[in-house]
């Protein structure tokens, strides 16, 4: 009882010097903005070319008609093929189906271009670092954390404390960053970002665990947390096959892709992404977070002040 | 006051119980099977670098763990977070969050602390009156001097008024007007019946605060006992004096002449450099004196003359001789 009383008090004591207090305008975070505005400089560039849809598609592989020139083709062959109105009828149905679906294609395609690749292949775990590494690497290597470690409250309530002050930043910024992207791609993207809040906000949280104790338990965690989302998340993550499935991002993926399944758009066919239920694939995010958080919590309770001289 | 070996059973009332404590850094031994028992009133710890000092506070303080041994300060683990109610620590870093003001620095610590949000504001003018940072409590961190940033951590250290000190090396950067509050502050904790450890390389300021004094050497209590005698070794250590003339030929002559003075307790030539005497005496100012009037008779032509300074780790491990 007296434990619980004063771990409570260490989490609230956390949060109150600890929360908005976030340090920016370190590297880390100027390059998280470079890569954000980078990359909505692009979608911005291909919303205004309006090509967030098929209209440039291509069989893979093959040189001659995209597919805005073969409804067109289509079209312009139910007009020659009028004598026949069976014949022009099936032409004019295909066409219309085809001009509908290349309406509707930006939502599709902004979600394999953008979230799938981009976000979730590279941009979140940067985003996420970002803060959560901070959150105890900035102490650890400020050789500060003296100053928490002499406080009579439980080291498991310093870290959960510090973990739960960083938690709002990193999902301002990924959210926040993600809501840009949506914002810049127009329609499609805001119907993505509708969408898709939930799966990011929840990756956001599990990036947060796993860089968090990176910064807690390690000497120089950014670089260690670079190298894990560039190795797990962008190059495993994008692998063929089941090593993907180590990455958070693939669990996402997972989530997302069930999301619009229901809605009759099916976003990556051969990924794996449909072996996962949306329960299942939340269920295991939510684990990689708890694992990390438990883990930090050990390692953490066990960290003595040597060399802080 | 204290004991170096300790046999008698840790108890609450002890403020500081130490039963065989090793630790090791790596391939370094740290502490060395030590055993220290301290009761109220203010102990110096003394050691040269390296001799464990640090580590021991560190230990005491609950920011190591011992490879063996336990400590317990009044009855409980200092590593626990129990523990660190009980002890107030200003340790020998200079690390601080720098773009904190004393004032901001010193209220979040008290909110870390558990201290009531409420309590916080008169208790925060109270401490900084007590260490004499009042009239500076907006200065930023990064911008304080070394003994403004010594005094805040001295103010940490009492935030919580806990009855067990440790204070590494708290005259370190402050002026002699404030090393002269710091006395009278920590005299006025001993009255208030607080246990206080205080380890320093300012002789002269231990002597003013106490007479007990613990030494350590290799991670080892090498002796207790009143601080006037550590001092008094210290006084009589003999110093060398290096004397360099520009003709080598002359330099047994002036050997011969040097030691003709009772104050010189032996010389010696430096090694590879044939024209510099070494001199040793516990009298350096009536050496020097001698040696001008011998030059002057004798036409030597000095070239240096010079006290070799020690370091203050040479002048630490002369207490522990004989």
């Amino acid at each position: 009882m007296e434990f619980l009383k004063s771990f409570i008090q260490g989490v609230k004591s956390q949060l109150a010097v600890h929360l908005f207090r976030a340090r920016v305008g370190h590297g880390l975070f100027w390059v998280s903005v470079g890569f954000l505005m980078l990359v909505a400089g692009v979608v911005v560039s291909v919303n205004l070319k309006n090509q967030w849809n098929y209209k440039t598609l291509k069989p893979r592989g093959q040189v001659g008609l995209n597919f805005k020139n073969s409804i067109e083709m289509i079209e312009a062959g139910s007009l020659v093929l009028g004598h026949n109105a069976g014949v022009s009828a099936v032409c004019s149905a295909v066409a219309s189906a085809g001009s509908g679906l290349l309406v509707q294609s930006g939502f599709p395609v902004f979600t394999k271009n953008v979230v799938f690749s981009v976000l979730l292949g590279f941009l979140l775990p940067l985003w996420c670092l970002t803060f959560a590494v901070e959150g105890l690497g900035a102490e650890r290597e400020g050789k500060t954390l003296f100053w928490l470690f002499s406080k009579p409250v439980p080291r498991s309530s310093i870290y959960i404390g510090k973990f739960l002050a960083v938690l709002p930043w990193v999902l301002i910024w990924s959210l926040g960053g993600f809501f840009v992207l949506a914002v810049c791609a127009g329609d499609c993207g805001l119907f993505a970002f509708k969408l898709f809040w939930q799966p990011i906000a929840l990756a956001s949280v599990t990036y947060a665990s796993v860089f968090f104790f990176m910064g807690a338990c390690f000497p120089r965690a950014s670089l260690i947390a670079l190298a894990y989302a560039f190795v797990v998340e962008t190059l495993l993550g994008s692998m063929p096959g089941s090593l993907k499935q180590l990455s958070v991002a693939f669990y996402a993926r997972c989530i997302m892709f069930q999301k619009s399944a229901e809605l009759g758009v099916v976003l990556e066919q051969g990924g794996g992404y449909g072996d996962f239920s949306e329960t299942m694939a939340i269920c295991f995010m939510m684990g990689i977070a708890l694992l990390f958080l438990v883990a930090g919590i050990f390692f953490f309770g066990k960290i003595e002040l040597r060399g802080q001289r | 006051m204290m004991g170096v070996s300790v046999d008698s059973a840790k108890s609450d009332a002890v403020p500081l119980w130490c039963r065989k404590v090793s630790k090791w850094h790596g391939n370094f031994l740290g502490l060395n099977d030590l055993s220290l028992e301290l009761r109220p009133g203010i102990t110096a710890l003394l050691g040269s670098n390296g001799s464990g000092k640090s580590t021991l506070m560190n230990l005491i303080s609950g920011q190591l763990f011992p490879d063996s041994g336990s400590i317990h300060v009044f009855g409980i683990d200092p590593w626990t977070w129990q523990g660190k109610q009980l002890v107030g620590y200003s340790p020998d870093l200079d690390y601080f969050y720098p773009s904190w003001s004393i004032k901001d620095f010193l209220a979040r610590m008290a909110c870390l602390a558990g201290i009531e949000s409420k309590r916080v504001p008169s208790l925060l003018n109270e401490i900084l009156s007590v260490v004499g940072l009042l009239s500076v409590q907006t200065t930023l961190l990064r911008r304080c001097s070394l003994g403004m940033r010594q005094r805040a951590k001295i103010a940490h250290a009492i935030l919580m008024d806990p009855p067990l000190l440790i204070l590494d090396e708290p005259f370190r950067g402050i002026d002699p007007v404030g090393r002269r509050d710091l006395v009278q502050l920590l005299l006025q904790f001993q009255t208030l019946g607080k246990t206080i450890l205080v380890s320093s390389h300012e002789l002269e300021e231990i002597e003013k605060l106490t007479d007990q004094v613990v030494m350590l050497r290799s991670g080892r209590v090498v002796s207790a006992g009143p601080v006037s005698r550590a001092r008094d070794r210290l006084l009589n250590k003999p110093v060398e004096i290096a004397l360099e003339i520009q003709a080598n030929e002359k330099i047994r002559l002036l050997a011969q002449s040097v030691l003709s003075n009772s104050e010189v307790l032996g010389v010696r030539l430096l090694e590879g450099e044939k024209h510099v005497l070494m001199v040793l005496t516990r009298k350096p100012e009536l050496v020097f004196s001698h040696l001008v009037m011998i030059s002057i008779e004798n036409n030597f032509l000095i070239r240096r003359l010079e006290v070799v300074d020690e370091a203050p780790a040479e002048v630490m491990e002369s207490l522990f001789e004989g």
